[in-house]
């Protein structure tokens, strides 16, 4: 399984870059395949898409829009890798979030050959999961602070270090970073 | 300003089981490629017991992060020190009898299996978060053997007892100690100060630079055994090293108890001095010159002291 690539732009089309890996050349698909510049450096996430006679690779910049892209085609049935790549072509991700926070499905709309119905489809079934996926967050920031604190650190330090933690990893992670900085704050 | 301390475990005077012991150890941590066993040290202060950590750590070329019983006041003192240690680095912790016991508790895991167990959540049903931690090596050191709690003690896996040393190993000290200082010592100057230094080389060290002061202010250029006599009668140091306190002991126990038997509180309490800095500080060096016998019943005087606190034998009784 492909997860990440990382290599050199060596041709570009409408929606798909050549990534040459030393030496071995990945089609990839990419939203805003315009922006990516020939002769340059780049890291990609990979979402591989196997079908039985062809193998599609779709590229990320970030882990958040490879996150979005995959929520997508697992939850909205009719909309696979293409259609969900032609989404991230025409919405930038903060639109897609705030789109779907307002509950406003006409955004939507200007992805080429994506119905009225898919569309709110897509804000209700991504609204929540997105509902859900922000209130673990919150519930891990919750136990991060609480735990620090009965740890014994200031707590209004706990509170000022925690808002700043990387909140896409593991909470293990996200107190380890915490215990660092607090006890490194103090010297 | 050049360290007196030695660098290396070669060139460490003294202690020679122990450090025969590290040197095995610190040879299989190399060619296992694993962190070395926590070790515990334990006995009068200024015996060598942080030299040896920081001598370990030289060895073995990882940082020490040094480090107090009391400093660490809180389970987050002690969680902001592991977490930020790298694999393999050795932790000491000096005095370590005086962890507070939350602080101890945690401990215990991660000396165990690496692991810093947070037990979170007071509203929701409380569980543990348990954070991986580097590999790393637990030294302690501590003056009170008595007071390290069983299962803190069980966690080392060595244990040693630094012991005071003779007369002719503090010399050797305070040779090469003189040699790093520029000062000219005579072996026979040396040893004067190694019959002093109530077998502990830090006292031995002090002992080197107040001498050496004493024999520069009067125009002596090296140290022999009669400036280094000279200069004690000076600074009124005796010919066993022995202060105040440890006359008082004496005194004590030959004219309130007439020579004992008599218990530790009971002197502790004549003295008006804490049991513990009796048993820990003032009696070791009395044993080892053989001024106090240790029973079952309690401590009795030995004639050489009495000698030496001019009674003499036939005045006793019997």
């Amino acid at each position: 399984m492909i997860k990440k690539l990382r290599g050199v732009i060596v041709e570009k089309d409408e929606d798909s870059v050549i990534l040459d890996v030393k030496g071995i050349g990945f089609e990839v698909f990419v939203a805003h395949a315009e922006t990516f510049e020939k002769g340059k450096d780049y890291e990609v996430y990979i979402f591989e898409d196997i079908k039985e006679n062809e193998i599609n690779l779709f590229g990320f910049l970030t882990k958040e829009e490879l996150n979005f892209f995959k929520l997508i085609i697992n939850k909205i049935s009719g909309v696979g890798p293409k259609k969900a790549l032609d989404i991230l072509s025409s919405l930038s991700l903060d639109e897609i979030t705030n789109a779907i926070k307002k509950g406003d499905h006409t955004p939507f709309l200007k992805v080429k050959g994506l119905g009225e119905k898919t569309a709110k489809r897509i804000v209700l079934e991504i609204g929540g999961e997105l509902k859900k996926l922000e209130e673990t967050k919150d519930e891990n920031l919750e136990i991060i602070t609480e735990s620090l604190i009965s740890l014994g650190f200031e707590k209004n330090r706990v509170k000022e270090v925690v808002k700043n933690l990387d909140k896409t990893k593991p909470i293990e992670e996200m107190m380890k970073e915490g215990i660092k900085k607090l006890s490194n704050e103090k010297h | 300003m050049k360290s007196i301390r030695p660098q290396s475990i070669d060139e460490f005077i003294g202690q020679e089981k122990v450090v025969q012991s590290i040197k095995i150890a610190i040879q299989s941590s190399k060619s296992r490629n694993d962190h070395l066993d926590h070790i515990l040290f334990y006995g009068p202060p200024g015996l060598g017991k942080t030299t040896l950590a920081k001598i370990i750590a030289e060895e073995l070329k990882v940082n020490l992060k040094y480090a107090t019983g009391p400093s660490i006041e809180k389970v987050s003192d002690l969680a902001g020190i592991l977490i930020n240690l790298s694999v393999n680095d050795i932790l000491f912790i000096d005095e370590i009898h005086r962890l507070p016991k939350p602080v101890e508790e945690v401990l215990y895991s991660a000396m165990e299996d690496f692991k810093l167990p947070i037990v979170t959540g007071a509203k929701r049903s409380a569980h543990t978060i348990t954070l991986n931690l580097q590999p790393f090596t637990l030294i302690g050191a501590t003056t009170r053997f008595g007071l390290i709690s069983p299962p803190l003690r069980d966690r080392f896996g060595m244990v040693f007892h630094l012991e005071l040393y003779t007369p002719e190993e503090i010399m050797k000290i305070v040779l090469r100690d003189a040699r790093i200082l520029g000062v000219e010592i005579t072996e026979e100057g040396a040893y004067e100060i190694g019959k002093r230094a109530r077998g502990t080389p830090r006292i031995g060290i002090q002992l080197l630079k107040r001498v050496r002061d004493f024999s520069s202010v009067n125009g002596f250029d090296v140290i022999t055994k009669e400036v280094a006599l000279n200069a004690f009668k000076n600074l009124n140091i005796d010919d066993y090293g022995l202060n105040e306190i440890d006359r008082k002991y004496l005194k004590i126990l030959q004219s309130n108890f007439n020579g004992g038997p008599a218990g530790i509180e009971a002197i502790a309490t004549a003295m008006g001095e804490d049991r513990g800095t009796i048993e820990e500080i003032v009696e070791p060096y009395l044993i080892k010159i053989n001024f106090i016998i240790r029973t079952q019943k309690g401590r009795i005087i030995t004639s050489t002291a009495k000698e030496y606190l001019g009674f003499k034998s036939k005045d006793s009784l019997f």
